[in-house]
């Protein structure tokens, strides 16, 4: 039996009666007492010690540390999601309302010294929408100075919703068309100072458009006409030329929780054959997150506007319109909800943080969609109030849920990005 | 219930329902010959103790939502082990006593484990090892004089940060008892480094292959440089013996012979909470620790280190650290549900802390600091089982600093900007008087005790740093039965002097002194010793 060495400065008091009672014992059953104490505090260590070294045994962490150990050390999660030989799956990223996506992806990011990066993605969802990308892109070329992305894509979305043009189309009136589209786009910009970039892109977009999938709902070509849809009838290619400004000093791009993106693009689209659907676009999007309390409250403001201007005698065909609802704007509306030539959107977010991985927001969403640019102000919008939950490792979110409400119902998302994510500066408008 | 009566209550039931076990304690003398002990006896012989790594996931998990080692009922309390007679921790593979003990020179606490080994930066440097854990970039070097280094580099947000905060902590903590690497702040410029062959490197995504000069210049693109183009690094020096791996903040090794106290008993262990949050080390967890297998006198046995001091006094290592670091656990589902519920209107009070814009800083400050409620990054076993004399030896030990001093070992640190190394200086300055404020008066801070002239001699710590006011203390002298633990008054007897009986007593005869401040709760019983004509303090016995 072993005492440890260092008890014996430990206060006690053991009541005499009992110690009295162990004398007693003690001299009637002299056997269990026999145990003798060494003489000295360091003769107790070294007893202790010899008697563990003779029950020496491997110490070997248990078999659920193993696991765990095994998957950190054999970098298991970063080897899933690097793929085998540059191919790895692609989960989700699909157009909203498409349902779950899953398929191929190879990625190589060792080309050119690490300089080049080409990615390629065949995905298929099981509402059968199809979407196929190829993209060359040199994001930090020339000591960050100079960046290129050549992004190819072909989609086959067969149930896009269409609800009619304008802020007033009705929730009932929701039908659905295929789009089948294909898009060559090249950017090319410099990084004057650190945060600021510009750039020329351009890009050419083929179209065709097909009837809805979705049985449920009516085919968008039986119950709008092309003065409704403008488009819907001709669907001719188009060729974009346009450049941007972007400043963006966000703190973190995958959890932003100070400073500000602001993003102002101005894009030309040339119909071909010639259609009368040549149209320009303005797209300004400004991001704002206002910390406080150490960054562990966020306000976190979000606005844009989409403006487009036909030429003389043109239209701006209904699939290349801005849209509202969904997970990214008015989150209260379905997806697709709102078309019309312009929009305006705001949104606001109360985010705090309820432990290191998990912040909570409360969000309100307003915006709408419009035909004339004195329309451009906040009357008569459309509002979205709702609250989300945001995980995240290490500061960048990886998930999101949020549930928002409007007077049109709820709605529930679950996304794995971030809200007011990174605008593309692409052709095709269902990215 | 106070602790007296907690101690009782706890020695009657144990009496009752351990009654066959007990005639070993009761016939146990309170002090051995040899009380109290300075060190630990040499150790066994542990040639055989072989590396095995642990996991830091399961570590997080098993502390966060398990609670591992043995841990007091609510209402009782488990006293400390690993200590003697006086409560102090003997010198021990674990822990020297240094310090508090015996006041080091500040050229001696600047010098902490060692500094003569930097390394050679008049030659070329080779990378041989790639660095595979942990945040911040990394690799290991071996110089022109073949000493091999671990080599750490600061995030670019924030240059100095965590090269200072490795070199300025590791200096503390050894001045603290603990055994450390020494740890150096060098700059070298890209061309003197060089890739030995056949070292690699596993990436981001798991691929391992051959390491390349590339693979050095990529990872020095994101490390920040000196006016000079050079660039700046913390170099651990390899520690000398043979790498077993972590220990855990319980249980003990079961390969170790030597290891033979759990770690969340150790006194060594459980006030490290303490010297922790005074230097903001929330990252003081088992895979920050290393066991070395070292060889001295022909004995192999296991040296017990803590290691990567990085992420201290505001630093993450590559960032600065959240400020929730210290004041919540990464999970802690009390606070989760007051934030959870309030909707973010209950703010805590760490959330309003101000920090300096300082990048060389991170966050650290003094004024929200609260050494009482600081916590690590997850539950530590040893660190929940910090009782208040463990603390109060902790506290003892911090306050042991001067002013001069802590300023001589921040500027170590090395920092180009004298407000970051001000601003280091006054919080741990600021800091320290907290911890002394939180902890001393915890038991009665009463120390040093020697017998002087007949006296009996010591230190009211509260007041010697001015915490409080000098005070008057009761005392009352005492026979004491070693063999018993009996004391029997010795009727007015209550000044400091020693009393005659005492004095006179034969030899190894014991005498006790029952001391008493304001809070009747707080006693220390100084145990005496006769030996010869020598009268000497063999024990000190605490509550609170």
């Amino acid at each position: 039996m072993l005492i440890p060495y260092s008890r014996a400065h430990t206060p006690k008091s053991v009541p005499w009666l009992i110690r009295l009672a162990i004398l007693g014992l003690a001299a009637l059953f002299p056997a269990p007492f026999l145990w003798a104490q060494k003489e000295s505090r360091a003769a107790e260590i070294e007893a202790a010690r010899k008697e563990k070294a003779q029950h020496l045994k491997p110490d070997e962490p248990s078999k659920a540390e193993r696991t765990l150990l095994a998957i950190k050390e054999g970098k298991t999660l970063e080897r899933i999601s690097a793929g085998v030989a540059g191919f790895r799956l692609k989960l989700g990223g699909l157009v909203q309302g498409g349902g779950f996506a899953i398929g191929p992806e190879y990625l190589r990011q060792d080309l050119a010294n690490g300089n080049l990066i080409f990615r390629s993605a065949a995905q298929a969802s099981i509402k059968a929408y199809q979407r196929y990308d190829l993209q060359l892109t040199a994001p930090h070329f020339a000591r960050n100075r100079l960046f290129f992305d050549v992004f190819a894509v072909h989609h086959d979305y067969p149930g896009i919703n269409y609800y009619g043009p304008g802020p007033r189309s009705q929730k009932s009136a929701r039908s659905n068309f295929r789009i089948i589209d294909t898009a060559l786009d090249g950017t090319f910009g410099l990084q004057p100072v650190k945060h600021l970039k510009m750039g020329a892109s351009g890009g050419y977009l083929a179209t065709t458009l097909g009837t809805g999938k979705d049985t449920r709902l009516v085919p968008t070509d039986k119950v709008f006409g092309p003065t409704e849809a403008i488009g819907i009838d001709t669907r001719p290619d188009f060729v974009r030329v346009g450049g941007f400004i972007r400043y963006d000093y966000r703190d973190n791009p995958g959890g932003p929780r100070s400073g500000g993106d602001y993003l102002i693009q101005l894009d030309r689209f040339y119909s071909r054959p010639d259609s009368g659907n040549d149209f320009r676009r303005l797209n300004v999007e400004l991001q704002q997150y206002i910390p406080f309390f150490n960054q562990r409250r966020v306000i976190a403001l979000h606005a844009r506007s989409v403006l487009t201007y036909p030429d003389n005698n043109h239209a701006v065909p209904f699939y290349l319109q801005p849209v509202l609802g969904g997970a990214d704007d008015l989150r209260g509306f379905r997806p697709f909800r709102f078309y019309d030539n312009n929009l305006i959107q705001v949104n606001g977010e109360y985010r705090y943080e309820v432990f290191s991985g998990l912040d909570m927001a409360l969000f309100a969403d307003g915006g709408k969609v419009f035909h004339r640019h004195s329309q451009w102000n906040l009357h008569h919008m459309e509002a979205a109030f709702g609250f989300g939950f945001r995980f995240n490792v290490r500061n960048n979110v990886f998930m999101r849920i949020d549930t928002g409400f409007s007077h049109e119902g709820f709605q529930i998302w679950v996304k794995f990005n971030n809200i007011f994510g990174e605008e593309r500066i692409r052709s095709s408008s269902f990215q | 219930m106070n602790a007296n009566t907690r101690v009782r209550g706890r020695a009657l039931w144990g009496g009752v329902l351990l009654l066959p076990l007990l005639g070993p304690g009761l016939a146990a003398q309170k002090f051995r010959s040899d009380d109290p002990l300075p060190k630990e006896p040499p150790p066994l012989n542990a040639e055989k103790v072989m590396g095995r790594k642990l996991s830091d996931y399961y570590d997080f998990a098993n502390n966060t939502f398990r609670k591992p080692g043995e841990h007091p009922p609510k209402g009782k309390t488990i006293p400390a082990r690993g200590v003697n007679t006086l409560g102090e921790v003997p010198n021990s593979a674990w822990y020297t006593n240094r310090h508090f003990h015996r006041p080091m020179s500040i050229e001696e606490l600047v010098r902490g484990p060692g500094n003569q080994n930097a390394p050679d930066t008049s030659a070329r440097l080779t990378v041989v090892k790639a660095k595979t854990e942990g945040v911040s970039p990394g690799f290991d070097i071996v110089d022109s004089k073949g000493r091999r280094y671990n080599v750490k580099f600061d995030p670019l947000t924030n240059p100095e940060m965590a090269t200072a905060a490795d070199v300025i902590s590791s200096k503390f903590f050894y001045a603290l008892g603990y055994n450390v690497p020494e740890n150096y702040i060098f700059t070298f410029s890209r061309d003197q480094i060089e890739v030995a062959p056949n070292v690699s490197l596993t990436d981001a995504r798991g691929k391992r292959h051959p390491m390349t000069e590339r693979d050095v210049t990529e990872l020095l693109l994101n490390v920040p440089r000196t006016s000079d183009g050079r660039y700046r690094a913390a170099a651990s020096f390899y520690l000398k013996g043979k790498n077993v791996r972590e220990f855990r903040y319980y249980g003990t090794r079961q390969d170790d012979p030597n290891d033979v106290v759990p770690h969340e008993h150790r006194r060594d262990l459980r006030r490290l909470r303490v010297f922790c949050a005074w230097l903001g080390h929330d990252d003081s967890r088992a895979i920050n620790t290393l066991d070395m297998l070292v060889e001295e006198n022909g004995l192999h046995f296991v040296r017990h280190h803590l290691i990567d001091f990085g992420a201290t006094l505001g630093s993450d290592s590559n960032r600065p650290n959240s400020p929730a670091s210290g004041n919540t656990y990464w999970f802690d589902g009390g606070s989760a549900a007051r934030e959870f519920f309030s909707l973010g209107l209950y703010v805590p009070r760490w959330a309003r802390a101000k920090y300096p814009s300082l990048p060389a800083v991170g966050r650290f400050e003094a004024e929200v600091f609260d050494p009482e409620r600081w916590v690590p990054f997850y539950p530590s076993a040893a660190f929940l089982n910090c009782l208040p004399d463990d603390a109060y030896w902790a506290a003892k030990q911090v306050m042991a600093f001067t002013d001069e001093q802590i300023r001589a070992l921040v500027k170590l640190g090395q920092f180009s900007d004298p407000r970051a190394e001000k601003w280091i200086a006054d919080c741990l300055i600021i800091r320290r008087v907290k911890v002394g404020k939180a902890f001393l008066p915890k038991v009665l801070p009463l120390d040093r005790f020697a017998v002087e002239d007949n006296r009996l001699a010591f230190e009211d710590l509260a007041a010697k740093h001015k915490l409080a006011a000098a005070r008057e203390y009761a005392v009352q002298w005492s026979r004491f039965d070693n063999n018993t633990e009996q004391k029997t008054p010795l009727p007015g007897e209550t000044s400091l002097r020693l009393p005659g009986q005492i004095q006179a007593a034969g030899d190894s005869e014991y005498s006790a002194a029952d001391i008493r401040g304001e809070d009747p709760k707080k006693t220390v019983t100084v145990f005496l010793r006769k030996k010869g004509s020598n009268v000497a303090v063999v024990g000190v016995d605490r509550t609170w």
